[in-house]
């Protein structure tokens, strides 16, 4: 029986920790947020951050991500560097190619991460990868040499083992989406982009729900971090797009963290966002 | 155990889904835990007045089945045989061949312990317990405490922390080796290719973004002295070619994985890196596996740091690995052992000690703490 036909979910705390993560990940949705309440946060989000940036730079642009909004909740936004431009690295990269493989993976139970990977790699060394919708990585990849290829391929591997072995796929469907990302640009100061990332989005009694996995520990603003990845959907599509919860996993630790959107999560997240842009955007003005 | 969706949102839940979990596990199973407890308790009575004796009340576990010949039937044609550089030929006579090495990694004939799914908890348990009171005389801290095994090692030969541990190997020519070494078996295991074994580790090691300093140091030296890291390096690879085995994708291989836990709400934080893992979750019988790269098997060399691994990854996987590994480049050689209670131990008691050494050090102001405490850095890296 699966957590989407029972009333009740069924949760056996056992190995393999899979089965629980997916118990909690598709079990029964609260209640949902309205439509009012998202139009409200998102009226006042629009008018908190143009006041919040009003002060920036001409030119100069603010993105507010997970990673940001953490550093600057933690009163930390100034170790942030500057954002130069931008050079992919096998960290950096690893996401992609990673949720490439997994999406196959979901596809084909009788793959295998590695294999994936390699598939995945193998198709961006061939002559026309760079056509549309090509990954931004693949040219830079093509030109790495053996050992550096090596790098890229590893960490994608171990991205993709992790996150293909945090659950039961048979369970989750084939409808779920591997690594959609929300980036919401906030209108009338679109210097201000809100970027949110989505590792899988499955489906619970007709209701989203999101997984988000991230390196490292969970630290102590991990729920706003979380709540972050919900308004971003509902900004960016709709209130049906809001999800049920969002499930982050730490792989390296181990850790697990349950947000449930209910009402007044997404006024809150509203709230942290406007705090870390102020915090960000006096990291970007002019020192006197 | 059922849990009602109010569960799910209870504040509890929220703020501690692992706590959580324990509760709501303990409730549904209280004589197993109870048992498990006291267990931990009679072993950390047992432990703690006498911490560094060698002890020998912890008998391995019981051992019910073997390795299953499932995953060794799924295995892909190994790609050694495609090795053509060479450099391959440099590779000395030696009775060490792949599938000698893949039986001991596998333990054939060994019986394969089964998961208590106890342990994890008790032995979380007592760390907390053990260095919640070393750690709260410090009083409130900025900056996390990240202990890694180099860091220990220090510790324990030294009393004290000498150097910041991420820069520690590269003082000595056999940790410049030893890092070049690990990038080849990385890239071996990975691709099952290495051109030119040199070039291809310092390239593995600069797209790494050069994190210990080894591409800088060679590039500053010698061609004589260059030469030499060349040749020794052509004479680990070919070893390394002939002798390691190819490993199933169906096993889940996966080179370079980090291993971090928090501890006292984060203020520590152990830290290792595995240089492989092999196997996928655990359900009732052992099935993670983890190997460590060296050049050489060192006299009197407690493999300590694979212990420390395999106490991060029970940590954070729930269940104990089932087999621990060094593999020799020099030699080709393998050696393996099982995972028990009575290693984890050893190795939480040398945690404990250590992280004890640390704040004594951080009390007298006399400290290399490390900045850890930041979020994830995946959400920074990622386009």
């Amino acid at each position: 029986m699966t957590a989407q036909q029972s009333s009740a979910p069924v949760l056996h705390v056992s190995l393999p920790r899979a089965s629980t993560l997916t118990d909690v990940l598709l079990s029964p949705p609260g209640v949902p947020v309205d439509a009012e309440e998202l139009t409200e946060t998102s009226e006042g989000l629009i008018g908190e951050l143009r006041r919040a940036t009003s002060e920036m730079p001409k030119g100069s642009a603010l993105r507010i991500d997970a990673y940001r909004l953490q550093l600057a909740l933690a009163g930390r936004s100034g170790t942030l560097c500057p954002d130069g431009p931008f050079s992919p690295s096998p960290a950096s990269c690893r996401r992609a190619i990673g949720t490439a493989a997994v999406a196959q993976c979901s596809r084909n139970p009788m793959s295998s991460p590695a294999r994936a990977v390699a598939g995945v790699l193998e198709c961006a060394m061939t002559p026309d990868a760079d056509g549309p919708g090509s990954s931004w990585w693949a040219e830079w990849f093509r030109r790495l040499p053996v050992g550096a290829k090596a790098v890229v391929e590893s960490e994608a591997v171990v991205w993709a083992t992790q996150l293909y072995g945090s659950l039961e796929w048979d369970r989750i469907g084939p409808d779920a989406r591997i690594g959609c990302d929300y980036r919401w640009v906030c209108p009338g100061t679109p210097q201000v982009t809100l970027h949110a990332k989505v590792d899988v989005q499955a489906w619970t009694q007709g209701r989203p729900v999101l997984l988000v996995a991230s390196t490292g520990v969970a630290g102590p603003h991990w729920a706003p971090a979380l709540a972050l990845t919900a308004l971003a959907a509902g900004l960016v599509r709709n209130v049906q797009s809001v999800p049920a919860r969002v499930v982050g996993i730490w792989p390296s630790s181990g850790q697990v963290r349950i947000l449930p959107i209910e009402r007044g999560t997404l006024a809150a997240a509203s709230k942290n966002v406007v705090d870390a842009a102020l915090a960000l955007a006096r990291t970007l003005r002019p020192v006197d | 155990m059922v849990l009602s969706p109010d569960w799910l949102r209870s504040p509890d839940w929220s703020r501690s889904p692992e706590a959580s979990f324990n509760l709501l596990a303990a409730r549904s199973r209280p004589t197993a835990h109870l048992i498990a407890r006291t267990a931990i308790a009679t072993i950390a009575t047992a432990k703690k007045p006498n911490a560094k004796s060698n002890a020998t009340l912890y008998p391995p576990p019981c051992k019910q089945k073997t390795w299953s010949e499932t995953t060794q039937r799924r295995s892909t044609p190994s790609r050694l045989g495609q090795v053509t550089h060479p450099w391959a030929m440099l590779a000395p006579v030696s009775d060490a061949t792949p599938a000698s090495l893949l039986d001991r990694l596998r333990g054939v004939g060994t019986p394969r312990p089964m998961v208590d799914p106890e342990l994890a908890g008790g032995l979380k348990e007592w760390l907390e317990d053990a260095l919640a009171g070393h750690v709260g005389h410090l009083g409130m801290l900025s900056r996390a405490m990240r202990v890694d095994n180099a860091m220990l090692d220090d510790l324990s030969a030294h009393g004290r922390v000498l150097r910041a541990s991420p820069h520690r190997s590269c003082a000595l020519d056999d940790g410049v080796l030893l890092v070049l070494v690990r990038s080849l078996f990385r890239q071996w295991t990975t691709t099952g290719r290495i051109d030119d074994p040199l070039g291809d580790a310092l390239s593995a090691q600069a797209a790494s973004g050069d994190p210990v300093g080894v591409v800088d140091r060679l590039s500053r030296m010698a061609d004589g002295e260059h030469r030499l890291y060349a040749d020794a390096l052509r004479m680990h690879a070919a070893r390394l070619s002939a002798t390691w085995p190819a490993l199933s994708p169906a096993w889940l291989p996966r080179c370079h994985e980090r291993l971090t836990i928090p501890l006292c709400g984060g203020r520590v934080l152990l830290a290792g890196t595995a240089d492989l893992v092999v196997g996928s979750q655990a359900t009732s019988e052992a099935s993670v596996c983890l190997v460590e790269v060296d050049t050489e098997r060192r006299s009197g060399w407690p493999r300590t740091s694979l212990h420390f691994l395999a106490l991060l990854e029970t940590l954070r996987s729930g269940a104990a690995p089932s087999r621990v590994a060094t593999y020799y480049t020099g030699t080709g050689a393998l050696d393996a052992e099982q995972v028990d209670e009575h290693l984890l131990v050893q190795a939480l008691l040398r945690v404990v000690a250590g992280v004890e050494e640390l704040c004594a050090q951080q009390s007298s102001g006399n400290t290399r703490l490390a900045s850890s405490d930041r979020p994830s850095a995946s959400t920074k890296a990622v386009a």
